[in-house]
């Protein structure tokens, strides 16, 4: 199995609406793509991910997807909590298969992934 | 008037406050939940397991009237399934279930992941429940706190799991500072009481 990491720009994605931005999404991770999306996504468009998400999965080709906001560090953190999250704050997202992603680090300085060639589960 | 600002004088004047239990799968939300029923006369809310996903859709107790210290609060509990991204029976096979009950044990979570996500705009109050044993940034659903601020619904941070020798909720505390916090053991019902003064407060 083979994946690809796609480097997504704004520009791109300004053009879409936030449903058409989140169907694109879906249907590059199912092709085995690891987005890396300028533009990030508004807490609205996450919770629309995982919905759509939800209604695509089907256990034998796709069982979902793992994504990672790069909103973090300790100054972004607290940011996060004082104000509500908006648009222009989200600098990064990365959106990955989960059948392919095994994280090696999450944590506030450093999001480091494994991609590893397996099927779904 | 405004929308907003209707919309919180309207959740003010409330008396029934929706409370709604979010968290990562095996926080110990529907322990939790189940320890305010009982502490308000009631039944359980539904069953607690290890295998993950055991709350599978929106369980409501109606009703439930807390009288404390003068002050008295109606609740209706919202006990919601844990939000995944991802959802693989494969993983339930792991814990003894057969294929075919993983499959609909799963095709249960993915349904319910979606109702706990539409519901958000019908809670007064969330509390957002963490694992205190583990580390609270990598467990926390930015996903649905983002959009309960959005909605301006009063979020109150639960260390869950004080009774267990790894509890940390001084992490919980430093990561969240900004948050109303309140540590808790669902399990033994240790400081239960400091959350119902937290949800009065935020209510």
């Amino acid at each position: 199995m083979k994946y690809y990491v796609d480097f997504i720009t704004k520009n791109a994605t300004n053009k879409l609406t936030p449903f058409e931005k989140i169907k694109m999404i879906i249907r590059l991770v199912r092709q085995n793509r690891v987005l890396i999306i300028e533009s990030g996504l508004t807490s609205e468009e996450q919770a629309e991910l995982i919905k759509q998400t939800m209604m695509v999965i089907d256990f034998d080709n796709f069982i979902g997807v793992e994504f990672f906001n790069w909103n973090r560090g300790p100054t972004e953190s607290r940011r996060f909590f004082k104000k509500l999250p908006q648009p222009k704050d989200a600098k990064y997202t990365v959106v990955a298969p989960s059948a392919a992603v095994q994280v090696i680090e999450n944590s506030e300085d450093l999001l480091s992934i494994e991609l590893e060639p397996k099927s779904a589960g | 008037m405004s929308s907003w600002i209707s919309k919180i004088l309207s959740r003010k004047r409330k008396k029934d406050i929706r409370l709604a239990f979010y968290g990562e799968v095996n926080a110990g939300k529907t322990t939790l939940a189940n320890r305010i029923a009982n502490d308000l006369g009631h039944e359980d809310l539904g069953p607690v397991s290890e295998i993950p996903h055991e709350t599978r859709k929106v369980v409501k107790l109606e009703n439930a009237r807390l009288k404390k210290d003068g002050y008295e609060l109606n609740f209706t509990l919202m006990d919601m399934p844990g939000i995944a991204t991802t959802v693989d029976y494969r993983n339930f096979v792991k814990f003894g279930l057969t294929e075919s009950e993983a499959i609909q044990r799963a095709k249960e979570a993915t349904k319910g992941i979606l109702e706990a996500i539409k519901m958000i705009d019908q809670v007064d109050v969330a509390l957002i429940i963490l694992d205190s044993t583990k580390t609270p940034f990598e467990q926390v659903n930015l996903t649905i706190i983002g959009n309960l601020q959005l909605q301006k619904i009063p979020i109150i941070i639960i260390a869950n799991k004080t009774d267990l020798p790894d509890s940390r909720p001084e992490l919980v505390r430093q990561t969240f500072s900004d948050q109303m916090i309140v540590a808790v053991s669902a399990k033994t019902g240790d400081n239960v009481s400091a959350l119902y003064e937290a949800i009065k407060k935020k209510s």
